[in-house]
């Protein structure tokens, strides 16, 4: 019965390939190996999404699953208006900004810990020396920067931030960020740039060095 | 006016890193900027720190969180009361239904055999035995009230000498007799008038097999009654 539905709304559906169709057509039908390969394919990059916007990696790790669960309750009413991987940011962007405000309903702030590491999987400077051989300068560098940004990533507002991140981290088109947000191009391109001009402030220190490279 | 002019090349920066200005946009930029140290600087500014943000290492992905999130999904996934039915039943018949299945084919296999016998039509013939027992109406002698047997039996004008006689009647499923043979006796234009006449009122029972009447031979034997 609901692959009959996804054929039947293939050919209207202009945001979505036949393969996507297909393959969503496959949700719908509740296929236990379509489901592995959706959470294969958009964990890694919602879960960044995640982990950027909350600032913390078990936030991050539960909202995931909580997208997930919104995806497989919604997909029955997915027509392909738009593309598959758009309809999934859209919720994960709800998901992530309801978790937003609740966090500042109880006036947790998205602040990290200098202890903690900001790529979310508590490795010492150590491992990393071993696995990618920079030297140890280089890998304290790298640190610094990386909680550098996501500070200051921390420090714009929940627009500003989800501009930044769909952007210039997961390299979204500005069409998809104006689907994934519902908001127009032209907002995009002014969130973006103001988003832009707030992190450039925040960074200038790296910037330099940015320079001299 | 330069100042002026700086603050709307800096609106433009943005989307120009990023190829969203138009062609005349473009153009405007580019030749502002090569005028322009300081918007120089702002665009230099603009474009590493969209690289540096980029550059971000992407955080591992925690095993556990996938595994979660597939057991989460299952687990929802079965909530749905279709899906646990749909489980149950598979469950539930897919042990039996391959017997199932071929315990029905073999029964009709048989049934059909077994039809396919009972429905063939077949002549009895007197001889003819079914588990070494003979057909009954073979064996069994008529016995009748009828006066027509009577009349023909007590006709003062008998055609029947001391020679007894003997035929072969062939009756059909309703007990008539259809056709018959001589196998003994006189043969002559009276004897077979007699026997036609006989056998034109004769009512038989008719040979079953299986319950089912069918066509059948019998032999009878005439000897001249006297009184």
């Amino acid at each position: 019965m609901p692959r009959e539905i996804a054929y039947n709304w293939l050919d209207r559906a202009q945001g979505l390939s036949a393969e996507e169709a297909l393959f969503v057509a496959r949700l719908q039908a509740n296929e236990d190996a379509a489901y592995d390969e959706l959470v294969r394919t958009y964990s890694g990059s919602i879960f960044h999404v995640a982990f950027r916007m909350l600032g913390d990696s078990a936030e991050a790790s539960d909202v995931v699953q909580e997208i997930f669960l919104k995806v497989f309750r919604n997909i029955g009413g997915f027509k392909g208006e738009a593309a598959l991987k758009t309809w999934i940011f859209r919720i994960a962007f709800s998901e992530i900004l309801n978790r937003l405000r609740w966090w500042k309903r109880r006036h947790r702030f998205a602040t990290m810990s200098l202890d903690e590491q900001p790529n979310g999987n508590g490795s010492n400077p150590g491992q990393s020396v071993a696995s990618a051989s920079p030297t140890p300068e280089q890998v304290l560098q790298s640190k610094e920067q990386e909680i550098a940004i996501q500070e200051a990533l921390g420090k714009l507002s929940k627009d500003h931030r989800s501009i930044i991140v769909l952007r210039d981290i997961e390299g979204f088109s500005y069409t998809e960020i104006a689907d994934v947000l519902g908001v127009s191009i032209g907002t995009v391109k002014s969130r973006l740039a103001r988003a832009r001009g707030d992190l450039k402030k925040s960074l200038v220190r790296y910037l330099s060095v940015q320079r001299l490279r | 006016m330069k100042r002026a002019e700086c603050s709307s090349i800096q609106r433009l920066m943005s989307p120009f890193i990023d190829c969203m200005v138009t062609a005349d946009e473009a153009e405007l930029v580019e030749s502002h900027l090569t005028g322009c140290e300081p918007c120089q600087r702002q665009m230099q500014a603009y474009i590493s720190v969209r690289n540096l943000v980029a550059r971000i290492e992407a955080p591992p992905v925690p095993e556990d969180m996938v595994l979660e999130t597939r057991v989460r999904l299952s687990h929802a996934r079965n909530n749905n009361f279709l899906v646990r039915l749909e489980n149950r039943l598979q469950n539930l018949f897919k042990p039996i239904v391959v017997p199932v299945l071929l315990g029905t084919s073999l029964t009709m296999l048989l049934f059909g055999f077994l039809l396919g016998s009972l429905t063939s039509e077949s002549t009895v013939l007197a001889q003819d035995h079914f588990d070494g027992q003979p057909l009954s109406p073979l064996f069994q002698p008529v016995h009748t009230d009828d006066p027509n047997w009577v009349r023909i039996a007590s006709h003062d004008k008998q055609p029947l000498d001391e020679q007894p006689l003997t035929i072969e009647a062939h009756v059909g499923k309703e007990g008539r007799a259809i056709d018959y043979q001589v196998l003994h006796g006189p043969q002559n234009p009276e004897v077979n008038g007699w026997i036609r006449q006989v056998l034109s009122l004769a009512q038989f029972s008719p040979a079953t097999a299986f319950g089912k009447p069918v066509e059948s031979r019998i032999i009878l034997s005439f000897v001249a009654v006297r009184n």
